[in-house]
């Protein structure tokens, strides 16, 4: 039983024992060399306007814009190229907060999360645990399987039999608990952005990689804006 | 319990566990030799350190895989490798063969049995590292316990499906008391806690089956704070009858007596005297060794001697595809079991000879005379293809393989055809096999349509290439039409052995002069069926109108092997000259004489490379063909697709069951492709070699049965030594030689 599906109790219990305490909500961030368990970008009003979205996290360390309008961050003058290097920098979760008003379709309770899974094993333990979490907090939570050149399965025998059993096992292998998983075709990034425009955050593993064909969905996604993204950082395979 | 308590931090450093002990748990007896090339390893090893066998990393969940990889059957009996502490929880971790029970959407669906391996453990005692033995069908699971004396053995079992009875299922387990389920304090524990559920057990299945379970459990004292365990279980299981519990019950008393130890000595001489009558092995490659094994351990599991053999497309080892059957046994699955376990085979004939009454009523529903073979069968052999299901994306979908991929119907008849042909049992194919392959002819010549020319055609089919749906005369069908219709002429024109029977036949022949006069027409209707040859450019063109699609390679679209239906999709593949997996090129894998000679090269130069090899049957077909056109080196390459199929859950499907076709495919790909035997009829007089092996190997080595003879191949770059049981004549590289036991080197 792999991590990801194994109750809480008894796959967590150690890793809760092994991690440091929590930093009380809202404080800030020494600095860069202490690694943030999830640093918010965006500012004070965007903050309190996706509050709900961020209720559950474990804890908020470090409060921008001030992080990039007084950092050499700024001198690219890219604000998707800043948030990446920002993103790349963090040793835990990102949180990307837009600006401006909340778009027309985001819910009043902020509950709907959005979690692209690319069925790797790596990502798969990074965010299972949170989707968990958010399971357990009542959020709506859908994960969404691009099949893309990269993702699409080797082989395939076709409708029926075949996509049966690899749907029931693509769920089971990373499908967590009342989370919904659906599977898109296309293109990721024009997949997961025109279904971000039904969720109320974002939480997308990234690998740190900047590259622009490895980076393709934030860039799609920070460009268009108006999505609060959490980036959850994955070690590279 | 304490084990549980202690935190991480407490936990002892976990000392070094003997986990390739010399013994098997609970005194079950010496265990052999840890072998490489027979022992198939997934779990942890913490004495090596070394790799798992399997590479699992790149998933999150491979415990189903491994449940797959690890099953244990005798022909009967299927049991996944579940956990001893989960196999209760699960409804499909044992499977009957043949037993089926409805299911909305599917037809008939394979039926999960009573559990009989199941024990009450603690639920986070981890897999540890557990290894089948394909020398013997043994799975061994050893488990390192953090409790009382860390660093032990805290669990260890022996599990067996008994190949010398099949339906007879055997554990042995060894544990510490700390491993059991906190329920079963040491204190509580006696053998009837643990024998729960001993009374038989019985399942209604459909069809008016059933299946019987009885099991016995015997726990006792294996030292200080350690028990075993030694469970015995039976099924006695009928597809078309509930049996008597009291049935199993005798059954098990019958496995009690002879005990587990006894049980385990009948297991293994069963299997050393299936692996000596066939075996594959790379010199120098224990990997490919074990791959190779492993296929046909799996195959030999998925086949018994009892009347018939129902074998799905996963055979005993997962629910996927329903457990239905398709061509996959008959064309993939038996040819393997005719060179390796005649009986095995005929049993699997029994199974379409049984539901060729359901194929002639569907072929008179048709409005057609003769038998039609569904593409999907259960129980009563009435087609059980969905019409719909779900594509990738969880959308229902048209499914129209049900109602056009007809080719199965001459698949079937070339398994009957093919099976004489390695066994040398003409009188199969007079006697019991002979409706069958009437029947399929007629139907061949009752489905042609003649053009003004006078010209026979097969329009609205599939063919094993699905990208492409509702074409005409493609070519694979129509080629083997002919020479179903051909073979099935050559059966009715040649003098009789026996003498008809009396009285009424299962394929209501006619007399036999006009049974003449019908083979006579099915000549004029082979010679008239197009095949879409071109003398010109050597090709057969897939079927009508191929040549005017999208010439795309799919080189340009990825590295194959690739789903490109996924990539470009339904509609946009259709247009072009991607094909999912050999088409024309079946015709060479399964009736080379029906093809045109010497054309073999420019087929696969020009089919190959728009071969996308999305059906996991394909790599495997064109490692067996690239072999016999020379290009050996290709062939390995595709052959280590192949191979990698399950062992690496390519499709990401193996968690449902094995590709047991692809398996078969492996071992013909290297009986067939490499070792270069070839059979082709009943009345051959020699069995023909053709080695060629890639510039990888250095020496293959082959143990197959011919006509009843068990030959074992040493098969070299120039030479190959034959040590058959018995005098057997041999054709390698065109030259006969007749050979005398103890055999020589040709060449």
């Amino acid at each position: 039983m792999s991590p990801t599906h194994r109750p809480a109790e008894s796959s967590e219990a150690p890793r809760r024992r092994r991690r440091p305490p929590h930093p009380r909500r809202g404080a800030r961030a020494p600095e860069h060399a202490v690694a943030p368990q999830l640093l918010v970008l965006g500012d004070e009003e965007a903050l309190r306007r996706w509050s709900v979205a961020v209720s559950e996290a474990t804890a908020l360390v470090g409060v921008a814009p001030s992080l990039i309008e007084r950092s050499t961050l700024t001198s690219a003058r890219d604000p998707v190229q800043d948030t990446l290097t920002l993103a790349r920098a963090a040793r835990g979760p990102l949180l990307v907060l837009p600006a401006g008003d909340p778009p027309a379709a985001t819910s009043p309770r902020r509950d709907r999360v959005l979690v692209p899974v690319d069925g790797t094993a790596e990502e798969a333990a990074v965010l299972g645990p949170l989707v968990e979490r958010a399971n357990r907090h009542g959020l709506g939570v859908q994960q969404l399987h691009v099949l893309c050149e990269t993702t699409v399965p080797v082989m395939w025998d076709g409708p029926g039999h075949h996509a049966t059993a690899w749907l029931s096992e693509l769920r089971r292998r990373h499908q967590v608990g009342e989370a919904v998983l659906q599977v898109s075709s296309g293109d990721p990034a024009s997949a997961i952005t025109a279904a971000a425009a039904q969720a109320d955050l974002l939480v997308l593993a990234w690998n740190g990689d900047d590259a622009a064909e490895h980076a393709a969905v934030l860039r799609a996604l920070l460009d268009q804006g108006g999505h609060a993204v959490m980036l959850v950082p994955v070690p590279r395979s | 319990m304490a084990a549980r308590a202690r935190s991480a931090e407490e936990t002892p450093a976990r000392a070094p566990v003997d986990v390739e002990a010399p013994f098997l748990p609970g005194g079950l007896g010496p265990a052999l030799a840890f072998d490489p090339s027979w022992c198939l390893v997934v779990g942890e090893d913490p004495v090596h350190g070394a790799e798992p066998a399997l590479r699992r990393a790149r998933t999150p969940d491979w415990s189903r895989v491994e449940q797959s990889l690890l099953c244990v059957a005798d022909g009967v009996i299927g049991t996944r490798g579940v956990l001893e502490e989960e196999a209760g929880e699960d409804l499909s971790a044992v499977a009957g063969a043949g037993y089926y029970e409805p299911a909305p959407g599917v037809g008939d669906r394979l039926a999960g049995l009573p559990v009989w391996c199941d024990l009450p453990l603690v639920r986070d005692l981890g897999s540890g590292r557990r290894v089948l033995d394909l020398r013997d069908g043994v799975l061994t699971r050893t488990v390192a316990h953090d409790g009382d004396g860390a660093g032990e053995v805290g669990f260890s079992s022996a599990r067996f499906a008994c190949a010398e009875r099949p339906g007879t299922e055997v554990l042995v387990a060894e544990l510490s008391t700390a491993v059991l389920a906190e329920a079963l304090s040491a204190d509580a524990l006696s053998a009837d806690a643990l024998s729960a559920g001993a009374a038989p057990t019985l399942r209604r299945t459909a069809g008016g089956g059933g299946a019987a379970m009885a099991r016995s459990t015997e726990v006792r004292a294996g030292g200080p704070s350690r028990i075993v365990v030694e469970r015995v279980a039976t099924y006695v299981a009928s597809a078309r009858e509930v049996p008597a519990p009291s049935r199993a019950a005798e059954a098990l008393g019958s496995a009690v007596g002879v005990g587990p130890a006894g049980l385990l000595a009948e297991q293994r001489a069963r299997w050393s005297e299936r692996w000596a009558a066939g075996d594959l092995e790379v010199a120098g490659d224990a990997e490919m060794t074990r791959a190779l094994r492993f296929a046909l351990f799996h195959l030999r599991s998925s086949a018994s001697w009892r009347h018939e053999s129902a074998v799905g497309a996963r055979g005993l080892s997962g629910p996927a595809y329903a457990g239905h059957v398709l061509w996959d046994a008959d064309v993939f699955v038996l040819p393997v079991l005719a060179a390796v376990d005649r009986r095995a085979a005929r049993s699997m004939l029994q199974y379409r000879l049984d539901r060729l009454e359901a194929a002639q009523r569907r072929a008179a529903g048709e409005g057609r005379r003769g038998a039609r073979y569904p593409w999907e069968s259960a129980t009563t052999g009435d087609d059980v293809t969905p019409r719909s299901g779900i594509d990738q994306h969880g959308k229902t979908v048209a499914i129209r393989t049900g109602d056009l991929e007809a080719h199965v119907t001459a698949d079937v008849a070339w398994a009957a055809w093919h099976y004489a042909s390695w066994s040398g049992d003409w009188a199969f194919l007079e006697g019991p096999g002979r409706p069958l392959l009437v029947e399929t002819a007629r139907y061949w010549a009752a489905r042609i349509c003649y053009d003004d020319a006078r010209r026979a055609h097969i329009s609205r089919v599939i063919g094993p290439d699905e990208y492409h749906e509702d074409v005409d005369d493609n070519a694979f069908t129509n080629l083997m039409a002919r020479w179903n219709l051909l073979r099935a002429a050559e059966l009715v024109e040649r003098p009789r052995a026996a003498p008809r029977k009396a009285g009424g036949r299962v394929d209501g022949s006619a007399p036999e002069g006009r049974e003449r006069e019908e083979a006579a027409h099915w000549r004029e209707v082979a010679a008239a069926l197009v095949d879409g040859y071109d003398p010109t450019t050597g090709r057969y063109e897939q079927f009508t109108g191929f040549s005017r699609l999208e010439p795309v390679l799919v080189s340009t679209l990825g590295t194959p092997p690739l789903a490109a239906d996924l990539v470009l999709g339904h509609d946009k593949v259709a247009a072009t000259q991607v094909i999912k997996q050999a088409d024309v090129l079946m015709a060479y894998y399964l009736i080379p004489e029906g093809t045109a000679a010497e054309s073999l090269a420019a087929n696969l130069q020009y089919y190959l490379p728009r071969t996308a090899h999305g059906s996991s049957l394909s790599p495997a077909v064109h490692a067996s063909l690239l072999a016999r056109a020379g290009r050996c080196d290709e062939a390995l390459d595709l052959l280590s697709v192949a191979r990698a199929v399950d062992l690496d859950d390519l499709t990401a499907t193996t968690a449902g069951g094995l590709h047991l076709a692809n398996l078969g495919g492996l071992w013909r790909a290297v009986v067939h492709g490499f070792v270069g035997a070839q059979v082709q009829r009943p009345d051959d007089d020699a069995l023909v070699l053709d080695p060629r092996l890639p510039d990888a190997w250095h020496e293959l080595r082959a143990a197959l049965t011919w006509h009843g003879t068990r030959v074992q191949l040493t098969c070299r770059r120039e030479s190959v030594r034959v040590v058959p049981d018995a005098p057997l004549t041999v054709q390698v590289h065109g030259a006969r030689a007749r050979v005398e036991p103890p055999g020589r080197w040709i060449g």
